[in-house]
């Protein structure tokens, strides 16, 4: 089976690192052109210098914007009036109690990790319906169908966009663009990495140490008692945005683990 | 470019002569990986095979004719294939009467080829998946049993019983790269609803084409996909979770059924 994603354009939001920085570089190697977003210029920069010593012959576009606020899409929509594949992936989270955590951190979560892929989605998908070709995926976390005492913010924020994403495919029947959700697990990225890192020097553990020692006590029923990288992500993504995968629409497909010790 | 590269994999397909099954083999083999087609009967394993030969000259096709909705089916295939990687638990059979109307017999069938079937063959080859720590067990589930109807019961309870044996199955690959997974088949093009289409259409004095959204909108209320899904489009969902690049899903139910659902989760 291939994946020639060649003269199309992908807007991935958040991808100057982790997961999202995984589908930039698959989406590029798979032939397409790639729209990156990060807050900063400097973020944005050290990745499009990243992606294209991998590869060079990409066209790359880097779009720096906080997606925390309006101005951050309608920074993307200015650089990019139109595209074929829309990963909403950027999104941020907050570690808290859930009665200490104040209303500010819930409308800043709502804002980057549900309504930022309002914005996009509102303006690229009416486009790609006139043309009846594209896709448009949303990352979400099986944090969003878990109880979340301590990241409360974080699992309302993507439980709404469940419900927007399965919604926003009801614009698509009759059409060949789909709109799809991937459910993401415990993943390597730059915040986790960063975070085991600090506490591997605090304990005297080694990073590999204490990502078996999240898994064992965090996510101890998952399948494959590892966290998943980036790239696995990265995988669905390209099969969900290629023509292969035109009959799965308004689905919700899980590069987990298989952590959910559920059937539903 | 990417590409989905299954060189040097054996998979097996149940109940592949026609249909999603034989779309499964015939992605399987494109992708690169020997295959195993398999079906009740001598005469439509061997036309399968012959066609499958014919599309991929000198690939290595086994066709292997088995009932497996008995013990001594699974038996048959199992011993004419000592090692498996990728396998495909296609096979099924739906039976339209009502639930109290159903007799056990019907139930028990069922039971026996929607779902015990897939529990026989991975007895004999999931424990060579885990020591090899490779390979990749899929189920063709039905996206039906997750909605309630009167009809069908027997297929929709055992299809829903295949959910829960490959959600189990997935549990004794806990820690290793082995994976099992369902994919969520709605209502797809085959010889046998084709025929049922046309005898729709032709009742109104219409063509298939002519019927197709008020057919579709019969048998898949709602369907996002507006048309019948094509074997193909549920086959490349196989083929990618059989492959290296779906490492991290397991365990899980994948749709490939056109929307159907009008659930969120």
């Amino acid at each position: 089976m291939i994946f020639d994603f060649a003269g199309r354009t992908a807007v991935i939001t958040g991808s100057s690192d982790g997961i999202g920085f995984a589908c930039a570089l698959a989406f590029a190697r798979a032939g397409a052109d790639v729209v990156v977003n990060g807050r900063s210029d400097a973020s944005v920069d050290a990745a499009l210098a990243r992606l294209r010593s991998e590869c060079p012959e990409t066209r790359f576009t880097g779009v720096a914007a906080d997606m925390g606020t309006a101005d951050g899409p309608a920074r993307i929509i200015a650089a990019v009036p139109d595209c074929d594949i829309l990963v909403n992936n950027c999104a941020v989270n907050n570690l808290q109690p859930m009665l200490e955590e104040p209303d500010e951190t819930f409308f800043r979560l709502f804002e980057i990790n549900f309504l930022a892929g309002v914005r996009l989605t509102r303006h690229y998908l009416p486009r790609m319906l006139e043309r009846n070709r594209g896709r448009v995926l949303f990352h979400n976390s099986e944090q969003s169908l878990r109880p979340s005492p301590d990241m409360a913010a974080y699992g309302v924020s993507k439980a709404a966009e469940l419900v927007f994403a399965r919604s926003a495919a009801e614009y698509t029947k009759g059409t060949a663009v789909t709109v799809n959700t991937i459910l993401i697990g415990p993943t390597r990225s730059a915040v986790t990495s960063a975070l085991h890192a600090r506490m591997a020097a605090e304990s005297g553990k080694t990073v590999g140490e204490i990502e078996a020692d999240f898994i064992r006590h965090v996510r101890p029923a998952s399948l494959i008692q590892r966290l998943a990288e980036g790239e696995e992500v990265a995988n669905m993504a390209i099969y969900l945005a290629s023509d292969h995968a035109s009959a799965t629409n308004g689905a919700v497909l899980s590069v987990e683990g298989g952590v959910r010790e559920v059937l539903f | 470019m990417m590409r989905i590269d299954l060189g040097g994999k054996l998979a097996v397909v149940t109940g592949s002569t026609k249909g999603i099954g034989f779309a499964c083999a015939r992605g399987l083999l494109e992708a690169g990986a020997d295959v195993v087609v398999n079906g009740r009967t001598q005469a439509s394993v061997d036309e399968a095979a012959a066609r499958l030969r014919n599309a991929f000259p000198g690939r290595e096709v086994t066709g292997v004719a088995a009932d497996l909705g008995t013990a001594a089916g699974c038996a048959l295939l199992v011993g004419r294939v000592p090692r498996c990687d990728i396998l495909v638990c296609n096979v099924g059979v739906i039976a339209l009467e009502d639930a109290l109307e159903a007799p056990d017999e019907t139930y028990l069938r069922l039971f026996e080829l929607n779902c015990l079937s897939g529990l026989r063959l991975a007895r004999a080859w999931l424990p060579g998946m885990l020591a090899r720590n490779e390979g990749r067990v899929v189920f063709s589930g039905a996206q039906r049993p997750l909605m309630a109807y009167r009809g069908g019961t027997a297929y929709a309870a055992t299809k829903f019983a295949q959910l829960s044996l490959a959600r189990s199955m997935a549990e004794l690959t806990r820690g290793t790269a082995v994976t099992v997974n369902t994919v969520m088949i709605g209502v797809t093009h085959s010889d046998s609803l084709d025929a049922v289409a046309r005898d729709f259409a032709a009742a109104k004095g219409r063509t298939p084409e002519e019927d197709e959204l008020d057919f579709v909108e019969m048998v898949s209320p709602g369907s996002l996909l507006q048309r019948l899904a094509r074997a193909e489009e549920v086959a490349s969902f196989v083929v990618y979770l059989a492959s290296p690049l779906a490492s991290a899903t397991n365990g899980a139910m994948l749709s490939a059924e056109g929307g159907t659902r009008k659930a969120v989760y």
